[in-house]
């Protein structure tokens, strides 16, 4: 009885070690984190119709560090999920915070425009993006999940994805986000809210 | 063996926790103010005025073409309609009497709807009402382009049988015109541009056989063997765009 528990100890061991080995990266990390709040008020119809831009309405700074060991397939992707709170909103609205009546339909996901820079135009989505579903939880890739393939910082390509931080490689791993709505005259008036949760992971 | 249960649990547990993938969030939430806005442009002279010092127009009456352009530009569902109206100097619901003229025989009470209008382009609402028409011969009155007036000076809004330049009574994008603007449009004709053409016919003697009551069929021409009383007289036709309601 005491060889067969010994044998399960080993084997579990075992186990264990080779799923502690499966991160690649040992920091995966947004600077800063904090939320961030953007009023976009329409009183006037030149932004009714030409809409209003916000140019860096926000900055995503990223920081991915290697293990103490370096692992050569520690690699990150990056995404906007676009979020109306769920519950019974409609789910390819924006959610309603106040309604100043009307007959129309609410404003629609589709709506808002997304553009990510930096100076190496490193996202594959650095001109205006929309939802392509329209619908809460769709996702906007700015940088993709091409699991094992690992391009270095300091390359300045499509898709830099190896560990580093916005400190060294400003150029790569720093984000400008540009909102553009632009709602012409279809929609009731009121005050809504979309929240939009960029997504960092480390590759798998 | 329980201790081996145990043993077993923990083990699969940190194997779990370890296999947590690397993951970070930041939330950017944009709240969008969407403010109603209703604007209506108007270009029309300050006075349009009708001056009756020939048979012929007493007879045929005068028409003022394209006297107002109305421009409406709106981010809400709209209903525009057009009211007669007056100080109520002379009676309520009348045109006002400013002058009278020789040795003021006749009717000074005047009904607001003597006025006719006629709009360039249909009512958007199909169902509706409206004053797209064109004026009728003056030998055979019919109050299909008189001016809408509730009566008694009141500034109620047509109801769904009664003439509405653009949308109708009641609630519902059926009912009324979707938000846009003139700005946007292109072409000859537009459900946001309006031009407005009046005409009045006096009729000889002067009974206004073109008054109508705003249901459109009861007439409200002065009586037959009278006659209006020489004078000058005003009123104003005031157009309201209101979201749909």
């Amino acid at each position: 009885m005491k060889t067969l528990q010994n044998i399960f100890v080993i084997i579990l061991l075992f186990v264990f070690n080779s799923l502690k080995a499966q991160p690649y990266c040992g920091l995966v990390e947004l600077v800063p984190n904090t939320s961030i709040n953007q009023l976009l008020t329409f009183n006037d119809f030149s932004d009714y119709l030409g809409g209003i831009t916000v140019n860096s309405a926000a900055k995503i700074r990223v920081r991915v560090q290697d293990l103490a060991i370096p692992d050569p397939l520690c690699s990150w992707n990056l995404s906007i999920i676009a979020d109306n709170g769920g519950g019974g909103v409609p789910v390819t609205e924006w959610e309603e915070l106040l309604s100043y009546g009307g007959s129309a339909t609410n404003p629609l996901i589709a709506l808002i425009k997304i553009r990510v820079r930096n100076s190496c135009a490193t996202s594959i989505n650095d001109n205006w993006q929309t939802f392509p579903l329209g619908v809460n939880t769709d996702k906007i890739v700015i940088i993709q999940n091409i699991f094992p393939i690992v391009n270095n910082a300091g390359s300045c390509v499509d898709n830099v994805n190896g560990p580093g931080d916005y400190l060294t490689n400003y150029d790569e791993y720093n984000f400008d986000i540009d909102i553009r709505v632009q709602p012409a005259l279809n929609y009731n008036p009121g005050l809504y809210q979309l929240n939009l949760r960029f997504h960092l992971e480390e590759n798998q | 063996m329980k201790k081996l249960s145990f043993l077993c649990g923990a083990f699969l547990l940190l194997g779990a926790s370890a296999n947590a993938q690397l993951i970070d969030e930041k939330d950017v939430t944009v709240t969008m103010d969407l403010q109603p806005i209703l604007q209506l442009d108007m270009s029309t002279p300050d006075q349009i005025e009708f001056t009756f010092d020939e048979i012929s127009e007493y007879y045929a009456g005068i028409t003022k073409y394209g006297a107002t352009q109305l421009r409406v530009s709106s981010t809400v569902n709209w209903d525009l309609y057009a009211i007669g109206r007056s100080n109520g100097a002379t009676a309520a619901g009348m045109w006002d009497q400013q002058v009278v003229y020789g040795n003021g025989t006749g009717i000074s009470q005047l009904p607001l709807s003597l006025i006719e209008l006629r709009q360039s382009q249909a009512n958007p609402v199909a169902a509706a009402v409206d004053y797209f028409s064109a004026f009728p011969p003056v030998g055979t009155p019919v109050g299909t382009n008189s001016l809408y007036n509730p009566g008694g000076g009141l500034a109620t809004p047509p109801a769904a049988t009664e003439n509405y330049i653009a949308g109708q009574a009641g609630v519902g994008a059926a009912l009324s015109v979707p938000g846009g603007s003139y700005l946007g449009q292109t072409g000859i004709s537009s459900n946001y541009f309006y031009v407005i053409d009046y005409r009045i016919v006096p009729g000889l003697p002067a009974i206004f056989p073109m008054a109508f009551a705003a249901d459109g069929t009861t007439s409200e021409a002065l009586a037959a063997g009278t006659h209006a009383q020489p004078g000058v007289y005003t009123m104003y036709v005031q157009y309201i765009l209101l979201e749909d309601q």
